[in-house]
């Protein structure tokens, strides 16, 4: 059998394809980080360091999520096992891929997914372009690692990496500055209601899905934000939770806020919170699991270990975060509280 | 959709030659003038209107001049003497009234959507110091993607066609083809319809070795752009835009990395739109020829952005010279001044007026003027000091042959070029001056802007490799040809290597910003 | 018709110590750089009354005298 030229080198073309594919997943093998502490930002990386199929509540997010829901609150209130995959400018795209990783590992009963990333774009792309890129990175890691090369050396280059890293935070970072702004309503009604951008929207249904295929329920959640959130935002979940049938939970409500003070529970003017508004939260939040979902309580359980000894470490350094964000906040109060 | 951007170089070249490749042979330019309409329309919207108008115009006008030049050769030469010079002049006349039109049209186009902003505040500044208290409302408004290009272009068609040195288009949309023709309408080059209409409008076959050689130069354009250019424009941002935080080192070092930023950014989107012309068979101008090996200023700009040197030196410097006004005005000079003054005063009034032109096609600004006069005075002062110059060192005409006197020149060059560079970058000719002031405070602080020492190492390197392929140019060896000649392992390994440079060390992500093209904003 | 005399007695008008033969490269080897080619241009159209259009300023009229005295006989015609 003979081919004609443009078969041979379109043949060609193809060829050349293939190779370079397998040496941009070979590369993007190599850029990889070190250890999974600086696979993502915040850290979010430490999900791949807990024990196989300890997680109960996966909570899923951007930065807002990461600095305002502790998980191991919940374990050390309730013996609830969460883990909060936060880091900034994660978008539904690069979650819904995440969350696929993550069932390969974990099992977890409860997905909280966190309701940010459905509006939050860097400004300097499109939603076309943002979609693109932050789908290619998840498809090839060359192209999310691809500044490692500046943390490569001869010596780490072909070692094992080592992705046993725990965070005894559970993907929460405390935050213990204090920059406050009066509280003023933000959630006052416009009467609009802001849609969820079309691709965006789909990769949430994606999610919903992938959570009912691995027997997951989810939860909807928004983390209280001053700046960045309004009722016309909450609309638009508030129709999509409707519409796929998933509970939401606002803590920017009137009738569920936990009682955030924004003169003293933000760290940056409105946009994230700090220790003193995570706390308030994670409170509201673990309360909500509790009562809703039947979660065990795993404090002493066989396999837990871990869990127990970081929940130790969590309560060792609890007293002196607390102090410094109730100085910064100018709270004064006596050691007990 | 940038030239080097996801969707344009993954979605819309493929599809786009996938379509031009499949259709017949006759059905071809279709393919080229939809793609144009699509990507022009993409970038510009509603604006695409001034381009279909300007199209419109060029079109009537050159089929008019054809017509007219038709008309004059069957009719003039049957005519008695007196009868045929009559005749004579009122064809020229009336040749003359048409491009007359053409260029006012365009002209007016570019003026009224790119300058108005600018010449409304010069008149407001004028006004307030009269007691009138009159003032105009300054306009506001985005100039269409690529404007300055089409409409040279487009005047270049026209003169064309008026000097017979080309025969205008019979239909609207082969006028339309070159003005929009993607790869050019955003950057450049001012491509003549007389070098690109041939293959625009009567493709050749798909060539497969063509296509490659043309991805390859997209590929090289694409390392020069994310590699070297984005990189760089962290440092250059940094210092440019917060100018009176630095001084000495650190604005040498920026003017340095702007130089290598501009180059490699414009001329990386040279390799990028005729790499993919070449895609298509077309062969577009090149704009650049290695011009860091340029001995003097005027060397330096017949190798930098050469189409647009070229447009203005036939267009506007020559047609200027050889006018009747001018050869008054030299008759005048040599009356007054003297032989070997008359001679060379009007010579330079038409290189000021070339100078100010090439300054302000970058835009609507002082600063550009004194970029404009910045190498006008360069060139000026490097005529004038030459009969000094040899009277202080009569060797010279020897040393002008000696490679060490060569490296000087091209040093000297180099260092006058980034001088013009610092102007150019500089946030408005207060700016400029101020930098160049602070060239002579030492900066204390650390030389890392925005950039860590392997960022550093890349733009070294990258400074290199530019260095190093265009000494290969310049000694005309052609890259893709030779490594053509390899043998397929090499030459896999080759562009493999050249797809995961750009993938690796490009720059962007999230450490990086994002910058447009320079050049698409003039 | 014009001699060479008369185009050398023009370049030595424009260049004082040009001194080169009728088919000396003069463009290339930078003899005479952009400026003087205008300047002899316009001394060419006082001279002899030409009407130089710009088509006629291609580099190729200019690369000797010898071309230049073809240009101008050309132009006169």
């Amino acid at each position: 059998m003979s081919l004609r030229t443009w078969q041979k080198n379109a043949l060609r073309i193809v060829a050349f394809l293939l190779v370079l594919l397998m040496l941009v997943l070979a590369a993007g093998h190599y850029l990889m980080p070190q250890s999974n502490r600086y696979l993502e930002g915040y850290t979010a990386g430490g999900i791949l360091g807990e024990d196989f199929d300890t997680i109960d509540v996966l909570v899923l997010g951007d930065s807002n999520a990461a600095q305002g829901i502790a998980p191991m609150h919940w374990y050390d209130a309730y013996g609830i096992t969460g883990y909060t995959y936060a880091a900034g400018w994660l978008s539904m795209y690069n979650i819904y891929y995440r969350l696929q990783q993550i069932y390969e590992e974990q099992n977890p009963k409860v997905v909280v997914l966190c309701t940010a990333p459905a509006y939050t774009k860097k400004s300097s792309e499109s939603y076309m372009q943002s979609a693109l890129g932050d789908i290619a990175d998840e498809l090839l890691p060359l192209l999310r690692f691809h500044d490692n090369w500046k943390y490569l050396t001869p010596e780490n280059l072909f070692t094992q990496k080592d992705y046993s890293w725990r965070d005894v935070n559970k993907g929460y970072t405390p935050i213990t500055d204090v920059a406050g702004r009066p509280n003023l309503d933000y959630m006052y009604d416009t009467g609009a209601s802001e849609s969820i951008p079309f691709l965006v929207k789909f990769y949430m249904q994606r999610i919903l899905q992938l959570c009912a295929d691995h027997d997951s329920e989810v939860l909807l959640v928004t983390v209280p934000a001053a700046v960045g959130w309004n009722l016309a935002r909450h609309n638009g979940i508030a129709a999509f939770a409707e519409e796929n049938g998933v509970p939401y939970l606002d803590f920017n409500m009137a009738d569920t806020n936990p009682g955030i003070d924004w003169t003293t529970d933000t760290a940056d003017g409105g946009t994230h919170l700090n220790w003193l508004g995570a706390r308030k939260v994670s409170d509201a939040l673990g309360d909500y699991l509790q009562e809703h979902y039947d979660l065990a309580d795993h404090r002493g359980q066989a396999g837990y270990e871990t869990w127990d000894s970081d929940a130790q470490s969590y309560r060792d350094m609890l007293p002196e975060i607390t102090q410094r964000v109730q100085e910064n906040a100018g709270i004064v109060q006596d050691a007990q509280s | 959709m940038a030239y080097n951007s996801f969707p344009y170089l993954c979605i819309f070249l493929p599809l786009c030659w996938a379509a031009w490749a499949l259709l017949p042979q006759r059905y071809r330019p279709a393919a080229l003038l939809g793609g144009s309409l699509l990507f022009y329309w993409l970038m510009a919207g509603g604006y695409t209107v001034w381009l279909l108008l300007a199209a419109a115009l060029t079109w009537a006008l050159g089929l008019a001049l054809g017509r007219l030049q038709d008309l004059q050769a069957a009719t003039v030469p049957g005519l008695e003497k007196t009868a045929r010079k009559a005749a004579k002049q009122q064809f020229t006349a009336l040749q003359k009234g048409m491009v007359a039109v053409g260029v006012a049209g365009l002209l007016g186009l570019l003026v009224g959507l790119k300058y108005l902003p600018f010449l409304a505040r010069f008149l407001n500044a004028l006004l307030t110091r009269l007691p009138l208290g009159w003032q105009v409302t300054v306009p506001s408004f985005v100039q269409p993607v690529g404007l300055s290009f089409f409409t040279l272009m487009a005047m270049s068609y026209l003169f064309d066609v008026r000097r017979g040195t080309t025969r205008p288009a019979a239909h609207y949309w082969q006028v339309l083809l070159y003005l929009s023709f993607w790869p050019h309408v955003v950057e450049g080059p001012f491509d003549r319809w007389a070098q690109v209409s041939p293959t625009l409008l009567d493709p050749p076959k798909p060539d497969y070795r063509a296509f490659t050689f043309g991805v390859q130069r997209i590929l090289w354009g694409m390392m020069k752009k994310l590699i070297i250019a984005d990189r760089a424009n962290m440092y250059v941002k940094a210092v440019f835009d917060d100018w009176t935080k630095y001084s000495g080192g650190a604005v040498v070092v920026a003017t340095l990395l702007y130089t290598l930023q501009l180059y490699a950014e414009f001329s990386g989107c040279m390799d990028m739109v005729l790499g993919a012309a070449q895609c298509f068979g077309v062969p577009l101008a090149e704009n650049f020829r290695q011009p860091f090996f340029a001995r003097s200023v005027s060397d330096f700009w017949r190798r930098w952005h050469i189409t647009l040197g070229a447009w203005l030196r036939e267009y506007l410097f020559q047609p200027v010279i050889v006018s009747k006004p001018m050869m008054q005005f030299g008759k005048w000079c040599r009356t007054r001044f003297g032989a070997a003054l008359g001679r060379s005063l009007p010579v330079w009034a038409g290189l000021l007026l070339t100078w100010l032109a090439i300054g302000i096609w970058h835009g609507a600004g002082w600063l550009y003027v004194v970029y404009g006069l910045y190498y006008f005075l360069l060139q000026w002062l490097g005529e004038v000091t030459e009969p000094a110059l040899l009277r202080l060192c009569p060797a010279l005409p020897q040393w002008r042959t000696r490679r060490w006197y060569r490296l000087w020149q091209m040093a000297r060059t180099f260092v006058l070029v980034n001088l013009g560079m610092l102007i150019f970058r500089s946030n408005g000719a207060r700016a400029a001056l101020e930098m160049l002031a602070s060239l002579r405070r030492p900066y204390a602080g650390s030389l890392l802007i925005k950039l860590d020492v392997q960022d550093l190492w890349v733009l070294g390197i990258g400074a290199l490799v530019l260095l190093g392929v265009d000494l290969l140019h310049e000694r005309g060896i052609s890259i893709r040809e030779s490594l053509a000649r390899k043998p397929l392992p090499l030459r896999w390994a080759v562009y493999c290597g050249g797809m995961l440079a750009v993938m690796i060390f490009g720059a962007y992500g999230d450490n990086y910003d994002p910058a447009a093209f320079i050049y698409a904003q003039f | 018709m014009h001699t060479i005399e008369e185009i050398m007695n023009i370049l030595s008008e424009v260049k004082p110590d040009l001194t080169v033969a009728p088919d000396e490269e003069l463009v290339r080897t930078g003899v005479l750089d952009s400026v003087d080619i205008m300047s002899v241009v316009m001394a060419l159209a006082e001279e002899f009354d030409l009407e130089i259009s710009p088509l006629d300023l291609k580099e190729e009229n200019f690369h000797t005298a010898n071309a230049i005295l073809a240009l101008v006989n050309r132009l006169d015609d």
